[in-house]
């Protein structure tokens, strides 16, 4: 896939969703050093349905959401996506995502060890639950 | 004639007036960066059997299908 595709998914509103990646550096799968305590993960979540409004910006410790082996289907059932598996993680509360019927844009900004530049984006359509 | 700029990182090397030599006297050498890429990316729903993360122009028959598990591992 490219680096600029957006990965999208229907979620529920108020419903934790779940984020993983598989990244790649210099053509190898990407681990903890790579960001390491030199660079960061910056998580921003938005509201495209009310003017982009910034609902929350936090920094994640690149050691909880990095990993160093790969994490298959065997290791991680949330992982569908194919036979390789992911290196990167996120639980995303749902409390973010609290207006039903609105699009939600998860952003994570990382800066690599050396100052690289990298970022994932998700969009999540957020369906209406009627009880909350 | 030396000039120290130090504040712009800049110093001013001359000893002939009229005559400027320049020198960056800022970081020598860039760090090596490394290129990130994303090879494969997916949402997780919790209670869901199964999710289908969908990418941004991707079809439905580009997306995941039950039961097949694609190999592709590298990224663009």
């Amino acid at each position: 896939m490219a680096s600029t595709d957006i990965t999208k998914q229907t979620i529920w509103e108020d419903g934790d969703v779940t984020e993983m990646a598989r990244f790649q550096v210099d053509g190898a799968n990407g681990v903890q050093a790579d960001i390491g305590a030199g660079g960061s993960i910056t998580r921003f979540i938005f509201d495209r349905s009310n003017d982009n409004e910034l609902i929350a910006e936090d920094s994640l410790v690149y050691t909880a959401v990095i990993f160093d082996t790969l994490q298959t289907t065997a290791l991680d059932p949330a992982w569908t996506k194919d036979a390789t598996g992911h290196n990167f993680k996120d639980r995303v509360p749902g409390a973010n995502f609290a207006t039903g019927g609105d699009n939600y844009r998860v952003e994570y900004h990382f800066v690599g060890a050396n100052g690289e530049l990298f970022k994932i984006v998700y969009e999540h359509d957020a369906n209406a639950v009627l009880g909350s | 004639m030396i000039l120290d700029q130090t504040s712009g990182a800049i110093q001013q090397l001359s000893t002939t007036p009229g005559l400027n030599a320049w020198t960056w006297a800022g970081t020598s050498e860039l760090a090596a960066t490394k290129r990130f890429c994303l090879a494969a990316a997916q949402s997780y729903v919790d209670g869901a059997v199964k999710t289908q993360s969908l990418v941004d122009g991707a079809t439905e028959a580009d997306s995941l299908v039950d039961g097949a598990l694609q190999t592709q591992s590298g990224c663009s």
